[in-house]
């Protein structure tokens, strides 16, 4: 079964890491003709779009345009303008998202009426846009990344702090575990909503924050469960055999203790991930996250939520990304690994 | 002559390619008790579970099986829960876990009653009770209440509960100390006589087998090497002789040195609890000294405190030196003089590290080269120096317990704390552990503190005897002096119970 938790995390890394690579398509660029376009397997802009899209440019251009056909992967089009039409103004072909620089087949004598030939710019969004005309697939990249590495990194604060912490309390014990532990609990008491806007209020809001913030809570858990485990380790003979060698109570802590709590720290990571990468998201939710234009899965299956009704491939797409992530590390966590 | 009771004829279990049982052939006539003996991994527990369809699927069963004529091999489980618990019952070796825990053990040993249509079995259960000796007062006790022995009674008790035809007692007293192990079996058996009941005692332990059943089936790895009532008296087999032998008493006697290791007025207390009171011993050079006890006597309280390894109140020295109250680093580089080997040579490795990281790990700890050393020490333990690089799990017990032995013998202690270092393997493994620990005592004038139940084996090994009992020393004396002459009723019950003739 662990198996499989590897092929679904592999799988969100491999679209999240190389897909920016193979596709190269641009998370924060916005498409203001594409917006909340779907999910489709052909290129834009169709047919319909690029008559919408000429008809701003012509807006633009304060002139009428007729004779609109497409052939060969450029739009032609006849302008006809109240007063003479600029040449220079015909920039605004490019600026839109669907052509590229427009060319003049033919000015009549007064300028007012001119054919324009402009190649079509083909753009790919095979999970639509979002809200604000962004590529979903490029989003979805990157929050994968993001994701990961708040996955990554907030648990690896939270295993490292927690497990070294632990293991110091549980393998000392008496009135220095007392002590410790007692921290704990007061930590916990704390409210965590509380204690991230303290932290946003004193080092401002910055990505290291997140990690610094999600470890600085998560390592409780980790912590009582390696004082747990330490203090039943510590009663086994190989760490007797190595306290009657002489062993030093560190030596003992890096060769006996911490190793034998890798299975547990590793089962833990896994429910820890998923967690960390919900905690983001709750956070970024709340504006104390990731800032646009970054972003990460939690935020796109809030955003995705408000498009319920009129693009809801705006929430499937993130959904089923979060799913994939969050069944990968259901699989590691699996505790019913047999050897 | 009738049908058999019970038979089973050319059985053979197989794990895909693995042949766990082979060809293994035994009848059971009414009334009669038999014993299957042998080591742990020769098949035993195997050929029953399988006749009885106990099996995981993945094993493979051949051969027949038959009770009173109908075969049990292919019978439905349907079939087959009609004669289990009915016809045939079982005792399981770990009482502990084969019990409920929360449910009283009234209702428990009622449960196979009702679930085989005789109704309610309340009335029947107090009886029961009575009978295996627990009490029927006790029907409304939950397993926790009871000790070890007692629960084992209870099983005995729920096995009776629907008259059966055969009872089968998987090493049923193997987790239970001495003395209470020949009560149960006493019980059991009169329990068996009353009702003309047949009996399969399958154990490791020949000697008790010999007491209690009139012929045996003796298997080695998955087959029966020999069989019959002559296995008890004049055992053909080497193999079925090596069971039956008491341990070789140790010729040459080492002259006393100078003490190496000593406690005065010892104490251990866990909360209120006292483990150990007042404890007074001596151990010269050379010298061997059995620490002999039941489980809860203390013993091995005692084997860490004087180590050091457990808070406790008294004197300890050490080759001579005060060491009570050495602390931190004193106390590390003092730990070089006196080192343990412990009982469990699965527990005592780290299973994360190599073995010969593992055996110069004292090396390691006392800021000494280790260069070699690894090699030397699994060389003077009777082992293959190319096993270093090898990790514990690749190892068998007894090689396991070697390189636990290798490990503290780098340091070159004075004295040894041998807590149980053989009960935990098979009686050949054992035999040679304790041959080896013999000649590097003779070799290195190594002082040994012994502790162990085994009598058997404290008389063979040890010079000095202390008897524990309840945290304190209820007998001392030279090895031939207690166990020839106990002074104490308490030693002198241990030491019947032990059945030390020949």
């Amino acid at each position: 079964m662990r198996g499989w938790g590897f092929v679904w995390i592999g799988l969100v890394a491999a679209f999240s890491l190389l897909g920016p690579l193979a596709t190269g398509a641009e998370f924060a660029r916005v498409y203001p003709d594409y917006v909340r376009a779907a999910p489709s397997l052909t290129p834009h802009p169709t047919a319909d779009e690029a008559r919408a899209a000429l008809a701003r440019v012509a807006g633009r251009l304060r002139a009428e345009a007729s004779e609109f056909m497409i052939e060969g992967g450029a739009a032609r089009v006849r302008l006809v303008g109240r007063i003479a039409l600029d040449p220079r103004a015909l920039v605004y072909f490019e600026r839109s998202d669907a052509f590229g620089a427009a060319r003049t087949l033919s000015v009549s004598a007064d300028g007012r009426e001119r054919e324009v030939v402009a190649p079509i710019k083909p753009l790919w969004l095979p999970l639509g846009a979002d809200a604000n005309g962004r590529n979903l697939m490029a989003r979805l990249m990157l929050a994968g990344r993001v994701s990961l590495l708040v996955g990554a990194l907030g648990s690896a604060v939270a295993l490292g702090i927690g497990v070294a912490y632990g293991m110091v309390a549980g393998y000392a014990g008496g009135k220095i575990d007392l002590m410790m532990m007692r921290f704990v609990d007061a930590l916990y008491a704390l409210p965590f909503i509380f204690f991230v806007i303290l932290l946003t209020a004193f080092f401002g809001r910055s990505f290291l924050l997140i990690f610094v913030a999600i470890g600085a809570v998560e390592w409780l858990d980790m912590a009582r469960l390696a004082r747990g485990a330490t203090l039943s380790l510590k009663r086994r003979e190989f760490v007797l055999a190595a306290r009657s060698l002489g062993a030093r109570p560190s030596a003992i802590l890096m060769r006996h203790i911490a190793p034998n709590l890798a299975g547990l720290a590793f089962a833990y990571l896994a429910t820890l991930a998923p967690r960390v990468i919900l905690v983001e998201s709750f956070l970024s939710f709340l504006g104390l996250g990731v800032r646009e234009p970054l972003t990460s899965v939690g935020v796109l299956v809030a955003d995705g939520a408000r498009h319920i009704e009129d693009a809801p491939w705006l929430l499937i797409a993130p959904s089923l990304l979060m799913m994939a992530l969050l069944y990968g590390f259901a699989f590691l966590a699996d505790p019913s690994r047999r050897r | 002559m009738s049908a058999p009771l019970f038979e089973i004829r050319q059985l053979g279990v197989a794990y895909g390619d693995n042949l766990a049982v082979r060809d293994v052939s035994l009848t059971v006539e009414v009334g009669e008790a038999v014993a299957v003996v042998g080591e742990s991994g020769s098949g035993k527990t195997q050929t029953l579970y399988a006749a009885l369809g106990l099996l995981p699927r993945e094993a493979r069963v051949t051969g027949s099986a038959q009770f009173r004529g109908g075969e049990l091999i292919g019978a439905t489980p349907r079939a087959l829960d009609r004669l289990r618990g009915d016809r045939i019952a079982f005792v399981f070796q770990e009482p502990s876990s084969a019990l409920d825990p929360l449910t009283r053990i009234g209702e428990q040993i009622a449960a196979p009653v009702a679930a085989h249509g005789g109704g309610d079995g309340r009335a029947r259960a107090r009886g029961l009770l009575d009978e295996v000796g627990v009490g029927a007062s006790r029907l409304r006790a939950y397993p926790h209440e009871l000790s070890g022995g007692e629960r084992q009674r209870v099983m005995i008790a729920m096995a009776l509960a629907n008259d059966p035809d055969l009872l089968i007692a998987d090493e049923p007293t193997t987790a239970l100390d001495a003395t209470v192990q020949k009560r149960l079996l006493d019980t059991l058996d009169a329990a068996r006589r009353a009702r003309g009941l047949a009996l399969i005692l399958v154990t490791h332990d020949l000697r008790l087998a010999r007491r209690y059943t009139t012929r045996a089936y003796v298997m080695q790895d998955g087959r029966v090497v020999e069989e019959g009532a002559k296995a008890f008296s004049a055992p053909r087999e080497p193999y079925t002789q090596g069971l039956l032998e008491a341990a070789p008493v140790r010729p040459t006697r080492a002259e006393a040195g100078p003490p190496v290791l000593a406690c005065r007025g010892l104490s251990v207390a866990y909360g209120g609890a006292r483990a150990v009171e007042g404890v007074d011993l001596t151990l010269h050079a050379g010298r061997t000294l059995a620490v002999v006890g039941e489980s809860g006597s203390g013993k091995s309280s005692l084997a860490r405190a004087l180590l050091r390894l457990e808070p406790a109140q008294g004197e300890i020295e050490w080759k001579g030196r005060p060491v009570a109250r050495l602390k931190g680093g004193a106390l590390r580089r003092a730990r070089a003089d006196a080192q343990i080997v412990f009982q469990d040579p699965w527990g005592a490795l780290s299973p994360r590290l190599s073995v010969g990281e593992i055996v110069t790990e004292g090396l390691t700890a006392q800021g000494r080269p280790t260069r070699g050393a690894a090699e030397a020490a699994l060389l003077a333990v009777g082992l293959d120096p190319a096993l270093a690089a090898r990790r514990p799990d690749a190892l068998s017990g007894g090689q396991r317990q070697r390189v636990a032995i290798a490990r503290v013998l780098v340091l070159e202690p004075a004295v040894l704390v041998l807590d149980e270092p053989t009960s935990s393997l098979d009686r050949a493994v054992q035999r040679e552990i304790v041959a080896q620990l013999s000649r590097l005592q003779a070799e290195r004038g190594l002082a040994y503190l012994f502790i162990t139940h085994d009598l058997d084996l404290a008389r063979a090994f040890a010079d000095d005897v202390i008897v524990m009992r309840r945290g304190r020393i209820v007998e001392r004396g030279t090895a031939q002096e207690v166990f020839a002459r106990p002074r104490d009723p308490y030693v002198k019950e241990l030491i019947a119970a032990a059945d030390l003739a020949p």
